[in-house]
């Protein structure tokens, strides 16, 4: 009987309207985390089970409703005449669940296998983190039939929902505070660095722990909802089974946590073992870590087009792009970073997250400028700098050179100067960086000259460029006189 | 529109504890996680105040529950004028709830800054959609059962209002310069809700 019924209200769930639209709106979210960088696998699965989150609040309210069916259509009294116990009708919409997660596997594996086949797509994902998210939805959706049996109304399931979510919330604001291993009495443990890590073995996440841990929560609810209408003996028996193995791999989690000793120590064994392989590529080194060597035709194709259109001196200058991840610390998970220096001898560094789309545009302007920055043998700071607005001379042609041959990048510049214009005095100078890396920043003053530079033909700014290159490259110089020197207007800060 | 003698007899067929249990959650919320030692910004507190009017909503969708719709169905009192009825009995408690609220807010927070009039037509847009959901679904099944519908259709919605892009963005943040812009949008989702319910409150019979 179970399996009959099973099979009807599997159907049941899985064309429920709320269902559906979480369907619709985990895939929507699921496809803008793939689509925001290039794919780093052993980062992007972290992402799945936040992602299914609105599958799983659907699933949570679906079944709930489903097993306050017949309390509704007052079938119940219907039912208590027959011979039947009410057990197998629970069995049937717990039954019910399985579908529904694996839809959530599917998706799960479409996804990752679509960000798989990005020719850019680096890393291994962790078969651990990906199975968390199908886990939840299941948790939800037994969450929901338990509250259908033990607090039989039909508010119960949308308030569990906003309690959910508003424990979650608590959890991630105070649970820091107490102790590192407290997130992980979570369901979600999403990871909100911002930069992906060079590899998923530095992470030393308890994966495995945690998805026993909500393995056992779901099985727990299942097991006190059989118990509660009827089966009393098994019910009770599975339920101190699944509270002891909650409890056991609830301490375990936390205890294996990055923040506490072990994991602390797991993550330095596996941050020592981690080995840049470098590259030439005429005077340019490109340092990837492994795995990522893939990624460095992207930085070249900035790192050419900037490298061409300098004089062959300046061209031929030995430089390093080497990548580093940002704000990358796991003694305090990513609250504090080590940003590199950038000084014009210093590295070139490149993120270990490239985005992809719109985005993309920012960081390859970023690189762009840093590249036309050692070029130039600029300061660091731009407008903001330099005393009594002086900033040095070769700042707008620095974004010239990082926009010209790129239409992505010198629409992220035209953005940049926007934002700079819209804001008025109070906004002095940008990065242009989405990825936290502080390069060359740049005022009005250079962004106004680089689109005025824009606006003009290559062929005639290349030229200036190269006839005034000393006076641009020199550290004396400044903005006012690159100006005369290039025809534009003097600049204005 | 209303006859006061249908009052009190709607008051005692309304379940008022589905009614009034989320509101209450709300300010119970409310409570836990205002601390003037440790004060939220604007940004915070709006955030926390649309949770209270989402939960508020999803008990007010409760209020057009009406068992007994199937035996009064025939009887000359029109379902608009019932279910405005329900409304009616709701609104200065709805309302006193709303200032209860903003009297908190300010009594434990006065030195944060938060737009009232703005929050209050989302909040006001909020309700009206749940009860918009509860109308419609009652049309489509049985009219007691439209809050169960209706109920996690509102959290739902805000669900697709936390995805919306930017150029329609509803769940706008008070320093955001679309702040304006958005609850122009607000407004016009009220309105297309008020008109949905109406419509959805249209007796059987005229149909």
């Amino acid at each position: 009987m179970t399996a009959a019924l099973a099979r009807v209200e599997t159907w049941r769930l899985l064309r429920h309207p709320f269902v559906l639209v979480g369907l619709v709106l985990s895939c929507w979210l699921l496809w803008r985390e793939i689509t925001a960088n290039r794919p780093v696998l052993h980062f992007l699965d972290l992402a799945t089970p936040t992602a299914l989150m609105p599958l799983a609040g659907a699933a949570l309210v679906a079944a709930n409703l489903a097993t306050l069916r017949a309390r509704r259509d007052h079938a119940e009294d219907l039912y208590a005449t027959m011979p039947g116990r009410p057990v197998p009708r629970v069995a049937a919409h717990l039954a019910a669940l399985l579908p529904v997660a694996l839809v959530a596997v599917a998706l799960v594996a479409a996804g990752v296998a679509w960000a798989a086949s990005d020719p850019y797509a680096v890393g291994t994902p962790s078969l651990l983190e990906l199975a968390a998210g199908p886990v939840v939805v299941l948790l939800a959706g037994t969450l929901g039939v338990a509250l259908g049996r033990l607090v039989p109304v039909p508010v119960a399931g949308p308030l569990a929902l906003v309690g959910w979510l508003l424990v979650s919330m608590v959890v991630f604001a105070i649970g820091p505070a107490i102790g590192p291993g407290v997130l992980w009495f979570s369901a979600l443990v999403p990871d909100f660095r911002p930069d992906a890590p060079p590899s998923g073995v530095v992470l030393a996440r308890p994966a495995g722990w945690h998805l026993v841990y909500l393995l056992a929560l779901a099985a727990g609810l299942a097991a006190l909802t059989v118990a509660r209408v009827g089966a009393r003996r098994s019910g009770l028996g599975g339920f101190a089974v699944a509270l002891a193995v909650v409890l056991a791999a609830g301490v375990a989690q936390a205890g294996a946590a990055p923040g506490s000793a072990a994991g602390d120590a797991r993550v330095a064994t596996a941050e020592a073992a981690l080995r840049q392989n470098c590259q030439a590529h005429e005077s340019v080194t490109y340092c990837a870590y492994p795995g990522f060597e893939v990624r460095v035709p992207l930085w070249r194709d900035v790192v050419r087009r900037v490298r061409d259109r300098v004089p062959a001196a300046a061209a031929s200058a030995p430089l390093r792009v080497v990548q580093q991840a940002q704000h990358w610390d796991a003694a305090s998970s990513g609250a504090t970073g080590r940003l590199p220096s950038n000084g014009p001898e210093d590295p070139v560094v490149v993120p270990v997250s490239w985005p992809a789309g719109d985005t993309a545009g920012f960081e390859r302007l970023r690189l762009g400028i840093a590249v036309a920055q050692r070029s130039l043998a600029l300061p660091a700071l731009g407008t903001a700098g330099r005393e009594g607005c002086r900033p040095a001379a070769g700042g707008g042609v620095a974004l010239w050179l990082a926009a010209v041959a790129d239409p992505g990048a010198a629409a992220a510049l035209r953005a940049d100067l926007k934002d700079l214009r819209d804001a008025g005095p109070g906004l002095l100078y940008v990065n242009s960086s989405h990825s936290s890396l502080s390069d060359f920043t740049w005022g009005r003053a250079e962004g106004e000259q680089a689109v005025l530079l824009l606006d003009r033909p290559e062929a005639e700014v290349r030229g200036l460029v190269a006839d005034h290159w000393a006076l641009l490259a020199a550290p004396a110089g400044t903005l006012a006189q690159a100006a005369t020197a290039l025809s534009l207007p003097a600049p204005a800060c | 529109m209303l006859t006061p003698a249908l009052l009190w007899p709607t008051a005692r067929s309304v379940r008022w504890w589905p009614v009034l249990v989320p509101p209450l959650a709300g300010v119970a919320l409310l409570q836990l996680v205002l601390d003037p030692d440790d004060p939220l910004d604007g940004t915070g507190l709006v955030r926390l105040l649309r949770v209270v009017t989402v939960l508020a909503a999803v008990g007010l969708a409760f209020l057009l529950d009406d068992p007994s719709s199937p035996t009064v169905a025939p009887v000359p009192v029109s379902l608009l004028r019932r279910r405005a009825t329900r409304l009616a009995l709701a609104c200065p408690a709805v309302a006193l709830w709303w200032l209860g609220v903003v009297a908190s807010v300010r009594l434990w927070l006065p030195d944060t800054p938060w737009p009232v009039a703005a929050l209050t037509l989302e909040a006001a847009t909020v309700a009206v959609v749940g009860c918009a959901a509860a109308a419609l679904a009652g049309r489509r099944s049985s009219e007691r059962r439209g809050a169960v519908f209706a109920a996690p259709a509102v959290l739902a919605l805000v669900g697709l209002t936390t995805v919306l892009p930017e150029p329609v963005a509803l769940l706008v943040a008070p320093d955001d310069p679309g702040w304006a812009a958005g609850h122009v949008r607000w407004f016009f989702v009220l309105c297309v809700a008020v008109v949905c319910f109406l419509a959805a409150s249209r007796d059987p019979a005229r149909r």
